[in-house]
């Protein structure tokens, strides 16, 4: 019962900070509910009319909101990277991080079941998927698997961060017995939403771009560069903008953590053009069509050769030392990136997987303005919630914030 | 407080939930075959008892059992009483000998508008198949009379190996559907014997694709 | 295996409507226990929605009689139970609802099959590329037999045309328009191949897809999520989406229907070729069989030593498509 009460007041006093920041902050949350309403408005149109109004058809069977749906799995699988360090490896400066990493990761989830459901033809009907009431076919769909996993992950990581929010809510300092166990957890169940998601492709022998066993390692090395770029680039505007100190040495450790999985996605990308090229196959045709384009249609060119090179561009960035440790570079870098990985996710992997089609058809794939629109309020919804988390979070962890009857403030 | 072991707790508890309900809210489902010609092989041989029956569907169809030797029952339609003013003999009432005798061109030449376009002229003529003593019947090469219920045995003189799948099941079509009775459209069901192969047309319909590009058009 | 046979067995004709078994296994209970379930699920939500006034035109007193029971058979039919799941009483219930749904809204009777499969039946198809001519007159038939969608020309066969010398489906013609059979070329049609092993049954996540004893493999299209998983683990292009909802002229409505078949699907749904169920369970063969002016494609029971079908895999030069993968379709390729 003082739990519940101590509970509510943590998030009565959590949405009061939420509410209130400077001119910029206003404007900016503003803008994301600006973008939020009209994803919503071109949502309902799609509701209304059927996914017809998006650019997908038979044969390119899933567009836009399965790429990001794939690009967000990693980005939160990612965030828990920071939780090993910080409580396995005891490096204490990074715990500053770790919560920010897990509002992430709670974030980018909560993206990701909406991009799933936006992509749904009967939203009406996912009551199916429910265990005991509807019929779940698990284990034989990875789309079970990945199902159980999304929502076991969101549990994980609102549980950990509300225990901990709430031990310092009230002054108190989390005992580690208590929440080490579920860090643990997470940290493998992280891997465990990106494998399973790269599995939800892999296994699909129809798809020989993706029936790929390099698919899963492939997705991790990716998430875990994009993901801490992602992160990096947080800490730097929260430092900028709010009290919470984020000392340099963290930032520093997580690009060390960003430069070697950019390092080993670059060495693999390598290998499955090796692989792709040398001896090409007619399984090689996806990926023929993808860098070199098929019966003069080449609509994902400029894609795959824009995120290669930004891709490269932010890997020897990272890679020489002089240029990672200055600020600028870095942040350069996280954003060439982020947003590499984002349309090697999308362009450079979900659509070619479709094109040709099982019997050799080129259909090339553009979303419509009405796709773009919900992408666009997903994301906004994402960034949302991210901010009011973190506004939440940091005057709690910075102890500013605390359960009234402490008498504190 | 909520307490992280009391949430491990839980977790596993929902995860030996939903296992639980994984499994035994599935239906029934199969192994998976390897080979399914090994698993049809192995089945059902002798006892197939067939709840499905055609019959009623073909109630309107006349047929007759096909004479076709080494091989399981079946019918062919009926061909009398689909062939126009058949028997021939209301008309023709003489042998084609007498016929050919006759000394007005327009009383020899009967059916003027048949041109055989089948192998070549020096290969056959209308007596390859009709009878020339009764026209009402057909005629083997041997000179042997046949029933025109039966033409099908004359294609096959020639066409051995259309006449093979044909008994086999793989040229012709059946009538009704897949289930019994078996009855098998004969050669003239399809193909005009004075001139067997078919023209070239049009398809019936345009392709989807096609169709649109000409909406977009 | 002898178990499981029985298991199958059961649940099969517990489903044809002449139920047989007088004992509940396990597995029965935990179909009812399910019901139960959804049942309570129909009636909180709709506690929840009737209090947010959202079942207006259910409650309204204003609405017409037709209005409410349209709207009362909508809320009853959203909240039924997947299709392998139900006993035959809700079966009937279902398909009861569907056909006064379809009078409510057309004014017509349509007649809704929920017939099992046949004993001792499974169904092969074999399609010989040398007398296919292109002429589409299937493509006609199955559009017509099976309701497909008139405005997005949706249609389950797709016939390629491809040169002689080559057997390449990246080089094939799929939306040719001129006199045929185009000389120097052959036509080869694909379709669902209902596999034994499908890759779209094991994907889909809330198994709205299956195959039947027959081997016929369906879709309860009122299951369906529309996630489109089956479409990407389909290797052979046999699924179709609805991605708006489906237009047919009232007219042209095929009113002989079959649950798993040709009933008219909604909008967001998969589907696919049945092998026309409604009329192969009948002991006809498919439309497009029927419709195939060259005899180029033969559909029978594998089971039966005497089917054309079996003559032509026993006797034949056969071949699937990507057989590599280990999909096993009950789909096979011949040639004269």
């Amino acid at each position: 019962m003082k739990q519940l009460k101590i509970f509510f007041s943590l998030v009565r006093d959590a949405l009061d900070s939420a509410t209130k920041g400077n001119t910029a902050y206003h404007i900016w949350m503003g803008l994301l509910t600006v973008l939020m309403l009209t994803g919503a408005y071109c949502y309902s149109k799609q509701l209304n009319e059927g996914l017809s109004v998006t650019g997908m058809n038979d044969r390119v069977s899933w567009g836009l909101y399965i790429s990001n749906f794939t690009f967000l799995v990693g980005v939160a699988a990612a965030a828990v990277m920071l939780v090993l360090p910080t409580y396995v490896l005891k490096d204490i400066d990074f715990s500053k991080a770790v919560l920010i990493g897990e509002g992430l990761a709670v974030s980018a989830l909560v993206m990701c079941l909406a991009f799933v459901t936006v992509d749904l033809g009967g939203p009406a009907r996912a009551w199916h998927l429910i265990p005991g009431i509807g019929l779940f076919n698990w284990p034989d769909s990875m789309l079970a698997w990945d199902v159980i996993v999304l929502n076991g992950y969101l549990f994980i990581n609102i549980t950990i961060p509300l225990y901990i929010l709430m031990k310092k809510y009230q002054g108190k300092l989390p005992h580690k017995r208590v929440y080490f166990p579920g860090v643990m957890i997470s940290v493998f169940w992280a891997i465990g939403i990106h494998m399973v998601t790269a599995f939800l492709y892999a296994g699909l022998p129809a798809k020989p771009f993706w029936n790929n066993a390099l698919l899963g390692p492939r997705f991790l090395a990716s998430a875990f560069s994009a993901g801490p770029a992602l992160i990096i680039l947080a800490l730097e505007i929260i430092k900028k903008y709010s009290d919470y100190t984020i000392e340099i040495k963290t930032i520093r450790k997580i690009s060390l953590v960003v430069t070697v999985a950019a390092q080993i996605n670059l060495i693999m990308l390598a290998s499955e053009l090796f692989k792709e090229f040398y001896a090409p196959t007619h399984h090689s045709s996806s990926a023929i069509y993808l860098f070199f384009g098929l019966d003069g249609k080449n609509a994902l060119m400029p894609w795959i050769y824009t995120s290669i090179a930004m891709n490269v561009t932010a890997t020897v960035i990272l890679t020489i030392h002089a240029l990672r440790k200055d600020l600028r570079w870095l942040n350069v870098a996280c954003v060439l990136l982020f947003v590499g990985i984002w349309i090697e996710k999308g362009m450079g992997l979900i659509i070619p997987g479709f094109i040709p089609g099982p019997w050799g058809d080129i259909v090339e794939y553009m979303p419509t303005w009405i796709e773009v629109g919900v992408t666009l309020g997903v994301w906004a919804m994402g960034f949302f919630l991210f901010t009011i988390l973190v506004k939440a979070a940091i005057p709690i962890e910075t102890g500013r914030l605390k359960y009234e009857k402490l008498g504190s403030q | 407080m909520i307490k992280l072991s009391t949430i491990n707790r839980v977790s596993l508890f929902f995860a030996a939930v939903i296992s639980y309900y994984a499994c035994t809210d599935k239906p029934h489902q199969e192994e998976k075959s390897h080979n399914i010609l090994e698993n049809i092989g192995q089945a059902h041989r002798d006892s197939i008892a067939y709840e499905v029956s055609i019959e009623e569907d073909l109630k309107e169809v006349k047929k007759v059992v096909a004479e076709v030797s080494g091989s399981e029952l079946f019918y062919v339609p009926e061909r009398h009483s689909i062939i126009k003013s058949f028997p021939c003999t209301n008309c023709h009432s003489e042998p084609l000998r007498e016929l050919q005798q006759k000394r007005k061109p327009e009383d020899r030449k009967a059916h003027w508008n048949i041109k055989i376009s089948h192998a070549g002229k020096d290969v056959m003529n209308c007596a390859t198949c009709h009878s020339e003593k009764n026209p009402d019947e057909l005629t083997f090469l041997t000179g042997k009379p046949l029933s025109v219920n039966h033409s099908y045995q004359l294609c096959g003189q020639c066409h051995t190996k259309q006449y093979k799948d044909w008994v086999g099941g793989a040229h012709g079509k059946r009538l009704g559907g897949w289930a019994p009775p078996k009855v098998i459209r004969t050669c003239v069901n399809c193909h005009d014997p004075h001139k067997p192969s078919f023209d070239t047309r049009w398809p019936a319909r345009l392709n989807a694709v096609k169709l649109q590009q000409q909406k977009g058009d | 295996m002898s178990q499981k046979e029985n298991k199958t067995t059961n649940q099969t004709s517990c489903g044809s409507g002449n139920c047989t078994c007088d004992k509940q296994d396990g597995f029965d209970q935990s179909m009812n226990k399910k019901t139960g379930r959804r049942q309570m699920l129909q009636k909180l939500t709709g506690g929840l929605l009737a209090g947010a006034g959202l079942v207006n035109s259910a409650c309204s007193v204003t609405a017409t009689d037709n209005k409410k029971e349209n709207a009362q058979l909508k809320w009853e039919e959203f909240f039924k139970g997947n299709y392998r799941l139900m006993t035959a009483d809700e079966k009937k219930e279902t398909v009861n609802r569907l056909q006064r749904l379809y009078e409510l809204n057309h004014g017509k009777r349509i007649d809704i099959s929920t017939k099992s499969p046949v004993k001792d039946v499974l169904y092969g198809y074999a399609f010989n590329i040398s007398k296919c001519r292109g002429y589409m007159d299937c493509v006609n038939a199955c559009v017509k037999e099976n309701n497909q969608d008139r405005d997005s020309q949706m249609q389950y066969i797709r016939i390629h045309e491809m040169k002689n010398g080559h057997f390449n489906f990246e080089e094939s013609d799929d939306d040719f328009y001129h006199e045929v059979p185009a000389a120097g070329h052959f036509y080869l049609g694909t379709q669902c191949y209902h596999c034994e092993n499908p890759p779209c049954v094991d994907v889909c996540p809330v198994g709205a897809t299956w195959k039947e004893k027959d081997g016929i493999v369906v879709i309860d299209y009122d299951w369906c999520i529309g996630c489109r998983y089956c479409m990407a683990a389909c290797p052979y292009d046999g699924r179709r989406f609805n991605w708006s909802t489906p237009e047919v002229p009232e007219e042209e409505v095929n009113k002989k229907q079959h649950y798993l078949g040709n009933r008219l699907r909604k909008k967001g749904v998969t589907e696919k070729c049945t092998f026309c169920i409604q009329r192969s369970r009948e002991g006809k063969n498919p439309a497009c069989v029927e419709a195939c002016p060259t005899g180029a494609r033969i559909f029978g029971n594998l089971l039966d030593p005497d089917s054309e079908i079996r003559w032509v895999l026993d006797n034949k030069k056969v071949f699937r498509l990507k057989e590599d993968l280990g999909t096993e379709p009950k789909f096979w390729y011949f040639m004269d």
